[in-house]
């Protein structure tokens, strides 16, 4: 897995002996997080899955859901994700998903705005191409909203 | 003032006006390379992660797992050619226009469609007498990743439904800042063993992964994710290549404004030094016959 993407977190020797886990998020627009965790959670195809270190390697589908990160000093990152898959690999955790947005720097008013507009979107353009774009953006946009100012636990 | 010299002056303004703006596409067009060099960066870790999964999961399943794998006769194939909108950026049209009618004389026992990205290419294309079986309307350079998959979509469904057996690419590689070259890929079918040679030293491959929720059902999120990564790259790459031709275009105009501007200034500074010195004369000659 020698991949010159990867920080040198990525071969910190607490993660290959497994105590902890290392985590990246990549999307199509760019990698958004990475870093160090204790535990991750995230949205799996057959349910929400935890990750411990020391996890069997495993490949999953991702739906559109909330990936909870503990990290070594106890902080949580949420991310809400859009499709995707993960891989589990030697304590690496990669996910790959459409899009990532930090639940911390979520707008409320922003993303309410764009929930309305996305969802008068999608009544106005009927059968047009843009039918599916509008869709991605409403989930999105539903999304944020759901997990937006969360307190932390 | 000789008749001339006035002339002369007008096109010197003309040319440096032509000038500023040949100058001020050039600045925009390498700002813009510059974006889009950031933007094909940021996707790398992505596709290159993608494309790992693929070669790992496709090289270990059988190809009757996702028809998307399945090789079959090629009676019909599409070609999705990807130009510019605007003009004014050198050969990069031309080029990749010449490309795509190579191809279509190269397969010419099969039926090539043909869908087009960007309007020139389209343009160019038609005035040629080819038929174009689907134009996309949006603006390429503002294209995400979104529209990107709904174009994706339409190929895909096109070679599920059989209507063609083959979907290619044709799209100019950027290959370095000062080399871009048209090329043709085939995207589908996908073909898994052209993949695993991607990344040899692939000390996981062996490794058994539990897959979830199965083999089959990952592949089939995956294939199409790995797909429309694909065109989405060379649609990037694409744009890369026609800024960079438009940049250097638009450097050889700049450059070809100042060769003329030398050769009108020369030109005018005779005509002005000719007037001078008829003027002289007739002063010089006035003066004599008054004697």
């Amino acid at each position: 897995m020698a991949d010159d993407t990867q920080s040198s977190q990525a071969r910190d020797p607490e993660v290959e002996q497994g105590r902890k886990l290392y985590c990246e998020i990549r999307t199509p627009d760019g990698p958004v997080w990475s870093g160090l965790a204790a535990s991750v959670t995230v949205p799996g195809a057959m349910g929400s899955m935890g990750i411990l270190p020391r996890h069997a390697p495993l490949m999953s589908s991702l739906e559109v859901g909330l990936v909870d990160i503990k990290e070594p000093g106890g902080d949580r990152r949420r991310f809400v994700t859009g499709l995707g898959f993960v891989e589990i690999y030697r304590n690496h955790v990669l996910l790959l998903v459409d899009f990532a947005d930090g639940t911390e720097g979520i707008d409320i008013e922003r993303a309410t705005a764009s929930r309305d507009r996305a969802a008068k979107r999608m009544r106005t353009v009927g059968e047009t191409v843009d039918q599916a774009r509008a869709e991605a953006a409403l989930k999105r946009a539903l999304m944020r909203l759901r997990f937006a100012g969360q307190p932390r636990i | 003032m000789a008749k001339g010299t006035k002339e002369l002056k007008q096109r010197i303004v003309g040319v440096k006006n032509i000038q500023k703006i040949t100058r001020a596409m050039e600045m925009v067009a390498s700002q813009k390379l510059k974006r889009l060099q950031g933007r094909a960066e940021s996707a790398r870790p992505y596709s290159e992660k993608v494309q790992q999964m693929v070669a790992r999961l496709a090289g270990s399943v059988r190809s009757d797992l996702s028809p998307l794998l399945g090789e079959r006769e090629v009676k019909s194939a599409a070609n999705l050619v990807i130009s510019s909108d605007k003009g004014l950026c050198g050969g990069y049209n031309t080029q990749i226009v010449r490309k795509a009618r190579e191809l279509i004389r190269e397969h010419g026992e099969t039926e090539q469609q043909l869908y087009a990205l960007g309007t020139k290419g389209a343009v160019l294309l038609r005035s040629r007498g080819h038929e174009i079986q689907g134009q996309y309307e949006d603006i390429v350079e503002k294209l995400d990743f979104i529209r990107v998959r709904n174009i994706t979509r339409d190929l895909v469904s096109a070679f599920l439904s059989g209507e063609v057996d083959e979907v290619r690419l044709v799209y100019t590689a950027f290959i370095s800042a000062g080399r871009q070259r048209p090329t043709v890929v085939s995207i589908l079918p996908i073909q898994p063993s052209s993949l695993v040679g991607e990344d040899e030293d692939e000390s996981s491959a062996n490794i058994d992964f539990i897959i979830e929720p199965d083999a089959e059902a990952l592949l089939k999120d995956l294939l199409p994710k790995f797909l429309e990564i694909k065109v989405y790259s060379a649609i990037l790459e694409s744009l890369a290549s026609e800024f960079t031709a438009r940049r250097n275009a638009m450097k050889q105009a700049t450059d070809a404004a100042d060769d003329m501007l030398g050769a009108l200034t020369r030109q005018y500074n005779r005509a002005r030094q000719e007037s001078i010195t008829n003027e002289l004369l007739e002063v010089t000659s006035g003066a004599e016959a008054l004697k």
